[in-house]
């Protein structure tokens, strides 16, 4: 929905490259530079060996012959001592000269162990390398030097002892200077040559490491974005999800909170979704979810955010927007919605609830936001309008419903709760003909709790399930404790319409019908009658299979909600009870007393029997026997108490049965 | 872990009270510096004072040799350095007499005169024991071995002993017994003789063989048996046989007025086949075989 940057992504990728290239970079020239390094020294290596090499073959071919001629004079050690011979010495000029002249042997001298000059090609004796140099001594010691001196041309000095003959006895020092130039060429550029093979080499290798670096960094960089995308977008829908909507709501915030903008927070969660998921498939489904998102889109500014959380569940940031401004884009949203589209061949029509809070006015932060906007938006479900803003008043207590929730948890595991009971009185008789199980929570800390506290936090979240399970299961067996103490009360149980859209609920109740063995005409569900204006086909579907069962059906609260009079029409209705609104007024209003009066007729026109709640005067209950009423409860009758203390009397008017009767009564 | 290192310190508090407890027991003392030198021989004060007063009081003598007859005494690759058994057993003799024995390279076939002359105490290269030789001077025996023919590798004139030689040309060292042998040989040779080229060194000799120039050498056994199993000579060389010629004894060669040196020196040779030092010499350079097992003068 929104664009991210994508240039300081690109800059690292592009370093993560540069620091690979660069670091591939360091071995390949260190492996290049030892590489000729080596080749250099092994080069120079080779070429003194040769030096060396040829010098010998001096020795012994050109040198020692001539020393060896004549007597056995040379014999016994230092050359020095007794120099040559005259003979020994032409046999040497003679051998040596023509290689000299040649230039084949640049200079060659014998040397004595003391350095004394015996013989040397140009007949001067006071040249020559020092007797303090070190490859004289290594010569004179009996080891071979060479030594490459660089001049106007090279040269190679080899140093090496004079084994005059065939004994290996040394008699001095050879000092030989052969011309290097030619081999140290040719060295050169066997050198050069090898140098550019390796680096030639190398750097094919650096391009191919430096490729697979570029490569590998490309594809990193492409699936790091992937994954950054997909740990931040639905894959359904392509939307942002909640990490990504938290994470980009929290900084439009903070900006609005400095800034001191408005904007507005919204839920959106989509009505009957599940219906078509279940009746329809999951296919179906998403693809619904895919043409919704596509709707909210294109109803949407590119600076709002959207976002889905889950689900069937969407959120909007809508940032720079009055509640007015909201409510108008969110109604354009609204009508997108509701456009016919058609999934698997059937036509569709998709309402949603919008719950909206206002920044700063409902809040700063986005937790506290979003939880105004959930409020606003169940208040939507159950009423009527599909567009709510919070309102700052009402259920504004969904933190505090967190905390029972989970509390409540633990009272059903725990059997913190109980249950109370309120009879109900046949008229005109005043015989007690039912008891309506009225749940209380035993809190550790807070005391007996009155439903009011913790049923609408249990009914917005699953919890309400389970906890009419507990209290049907408890009630039907206080119900056998009564009958076992001679009673033959009904007992009604208040049922939500979560309960109905549970899947199992008729089996539930039959299951447990069956365990206690009670008939099922003794068992009254009071149901709410906006549980009648909510998924009605279902809830009707139900209904009538628990009817089926022989259980009676009681509408609760009848007239104060929006229950259009064509849902009563189908249903299998036992009881409906007049709303204590009505109750209360019948004696001084007369509107109430018309509905009241309607009322009674009404249901009687259905087959139903009527009961009135919240009696609580005589007057009141006079006026009911008067205007027809089948059955009254209220304070005045009985409060709500274990069954154990319920009054089984006969209730009469104070007037007609005396004050000392009504108490004993009550404190049986 | 530190359960093991604590038993590994363990161990070694023991180890240390146990080379205490050793250390405590009566045993050899042992000389520092003489445990890694085998065989090594003490001086002999009584034999040193026996030395003739010269060499006493210079400290040294002085031995000639021709370092061309490897192994008894060769130079090394240095070509200044005389390395073999002999070199070895003349060290032994002085740390016996408490003197310095020093080799010193000479001619051979001089070597006697030079003796005579004065210039050396003695002649140590390995030179054998003859009649002839007792004339000049009295020998000091430490070695027996034969003479052995040496011919190229292939044998290409088949030489199979000495009489073969017959009308072929044969080297030998001037002076030496060998020279002598083919000298003799030549003379039962009648209307074939043997051309004899005698050379100044040994190794003259084996450059004239290796060469093709003379069909044989004379030369000792163990130089010859040296030269035929050494890897860079034995492609070169064999020997013509198996038979040592004329076995005989080297000797130590002392002027026959020095009878204190000669004594001295059997002596002390005799100290060293005792304490088995000279055994040891002879079997690092493969030569026990031809040891001797009683120091002698002349043959006696």
């Amino acid at each position: 929905m929104w664009l991210r940057p994508a240039r300081p992504r690109v800059r690292s990728t592009s370093r993560l490259f540069a620091t690979f290239a660069a670091a591939s970079l360091v071995p390949v020239v260190a492996l290049g530079a030892l590489v000729v390094q080596d080749y250099r020294r092994d080069a120079a290596e080779q070429g003194r060996a040769q030096g060396l090499a040829q010098a010998d073959v001096i020795a012994q071919m050109v040198v020692a012959p001539a020393l060896n001629s004549g007597e056995a004079h040379i014999l016994g050690g230092d050359l020095s001592r007794r120099g040559l011979t005259a003979e020994q010495y032409e046999r040497m000029r003679e051998s040596t000269g023509l290689a000299v002249y040649r230039g084949s042997v640049q200079h060659l001298r014998l040397r004595g162990f003391t350095g004394r000059v015996i013989f040397s090609d140009d007949g001067s004796s006071s040249n020559g390398v020092p007797v303090s140099d070190p490859d004289f001594q290594a010569a004179a010691a009996g080891a071979a030097r060479a030594k490459v001196i660089i001049g106007r041309t090279q040269t190679i000095r080899v140093m090496q002892p004079l084994f005059a003959g065939a004994t290996g006895q040394s008699v001095g020092v050879l000092e030989v200077y052969l011309p290097y130039q030619s081999i140290a060429d040719r060295l050169d550029h066997q050198v050069t040559q090898t140098v550019r093979r390796i680096g030639g080499g190398l750097a094919a290798l650096y391009l191919v490491l430096a490729l697979l670096a570029w490569w590998i960094t490309r594809s990193l960089r492409r699936y790091a974005a992937d994954q950054r995308h997909n740990a931040l977008h639905d894959a359904l829908t392509g939307l942002p999800n909640r990490v990504a909507f938290r994470a980009e709501a929290d900084a439009v915030l903070n900006q609005a909170r400095r800034d001191g903008e408005t904007g507005a927070v919204v839920l959106v969660d989509l009505n009957r979704f599940k219906e078509v998921n279940d009746t329809l498939g999951h296919h179906a489904g998403d693809e619904l979810l895919r043409v919704v998102s596509e709707r909210f889109r294109a109803g949407l500014d590119s600076r709002d955010l959207l976002a889905r959380l889950g689900g069937d569940e969407f959120a909007l940031l809508l940032p720079g927007r009055t509640g007015p401004e909201a409510v108008a884009l969110l109604e354009g949203v609204r009508d997108r919605l509701a456009e016919e589209m058609v999934l698997d061949g059937v036509p569709l029509s998709i309402e949603a609830s919008f719950g909206i809070a206002l920044y700063p006015e409902h809040g700063d932060h986005l937790q506290e936001l979003t939880q105004h906007a959930d409020v606003a938006m169940y208040q939507g479900k159950r009423g009527t309008a599909d567009i709510v803003i919070y309102s700052g008043t009402g259920v504004a207590h969904s933190h505090q419903w967190l905390v029972v929730q989970a509390e409540l948890r633990h009272a059903l595991e725990r059997d913190e709760l109980v249950l109370h009971y309120q009879p109900k009185v046949n008229l005109p008789d005043g015989a007690v003909i039912a008891l309506e199980a009225l749940v209380r929570w035993e809190h550790p800390e807070r005391g007996l709790l009155p439903p009011g506290v913790f049923l609408p936090a249990a009914e917005h979240s699953g919890l309400i399930v389970p906890l009419t399970e507990w209290v049907l299961r408890r009630a039907l067996t206080d119900q056998l404790g009564w009958t076992a103490a001679g009673q033959s009360w009904a007992v009604s149980v208040n049922v939500s319409v979560r309960n109905l859209e549970v899947a199992g609920f008729p089996d539930l109740v039959a299951a447990l019908l069956a365990e206690t063995g009670t008939p099922p005409e003794r068992l009254v569900l009071e149901v709410t009658e906006t549980a009648l204006a909510g998924d009605v086909e279902r809830v009707e579907r139900v209904l009538a299979q628990v009817a089926a069962l022989g259980v009676g059906l009681s509408v609760d609260d009848f007239g104060a909600g929006f229950t259009s009079l064509s849902h009563l029409r189908g249903q299998p209705v036992a009881e409906i009870k007049i709303d204590r609104k009505f109750v209360a007024d019948v004696t001084h209003d007369p509107q109430s007393r018309a509905i009241v009066r309607s009322v009674i007729e009404l249901a009687h026109g259905l087959g139903s029997r009527v009961t009135a709640e919240g009696v609580e005067t005589a007057e009141v209950y006079r006026w009911l026997i008067d205007a027809g009423c089948d059955e009254a409860q209220g304070y005045l009758i009985g409060r709500p108490v274990p069954w154990p203390q319920v009054d089984a009397g006969i209730f009469g008017l104070p007037g007609e049965m005396s004050e000392a009767t009504m108490i004993e009564g009550m404190s049986r | 872990m530190s359960l093991l290192s604590r038993a590994a310190a363990a161990a070694g508090i023991a180890l240390v009270l146990a080379s205490g407890g050793c250390t405590g027991a009566p045993g050899v003392a042992v000389q520092a510096g003489a445990v890694d030198e085998v065989g090594t021989v003490a001086m002999d004060e009584a034999l040193h004072a026996k030395l003739p007063e010269t060499i006493r009081m210079r400290g040294f003598v002085r031995l000639v040799t021709d370092a061309s007859y490897a192994p008894m005494e060769y130079f090394a690759a240095d070509g200044r350095t005389i390395i073999g058994f002999e070199p070895d057993l003349a060290a032994a003799l002085g740390e016996v007499l408490g003197v310095r024995v020093e080799m010193v390279v000479g001619v051979f076939n001089t070597a006697l005169d030079e003796v005579s002359a004065g210039t050396y105490d003695g002649v140590l290269s390995s030179m054998t024991d003859t009649e002839d030789r007792r004339d000049r001077a009295d020998f000091v025996n430490y070695f027996s071995t034969g003479t052995s023919i040496l011919v190229q590798r292939g044998n290409p004139k088949g030489v199979r002993s000495l009489d073969d030689l017959c009308g072929h040309s044969a080297a030998a060292e001037t002076g030496t017994f060998q020279e002598e042998m083919l000298r003799q040989t030549a003379k039962k040779c009648g209307s074939r003789p043997v051309r004899i080229v005698s050379l100044p060194t040994n190794a003259d000799a084996l450059v004239e063989l290796r060469l093709g120039r003379v069909v044989a050498a004379l030369q000792d056994y163990p130089p010859a048996s040296y030269l035929t199993t050494d890897e860079r000579t034995s492609a070169f060389f064999e020997l013509a046989s198996d038979e040592q010629y004329e076995p005989g004894l080297f000797g130590i060669a002392v002027d026959k007025h020095n009878v204190a040196l000669r004594d001295c020196l059997r002596d002390a040779l005799q100290r060293l086949i005792d304490s088995g030092t000279y055994g040891d010499l002879l079997a690092r350079w493969e030569l026990s075989a031809s040891g001797v097992s009683k120091a002698t003068v002349n043959g006696a």
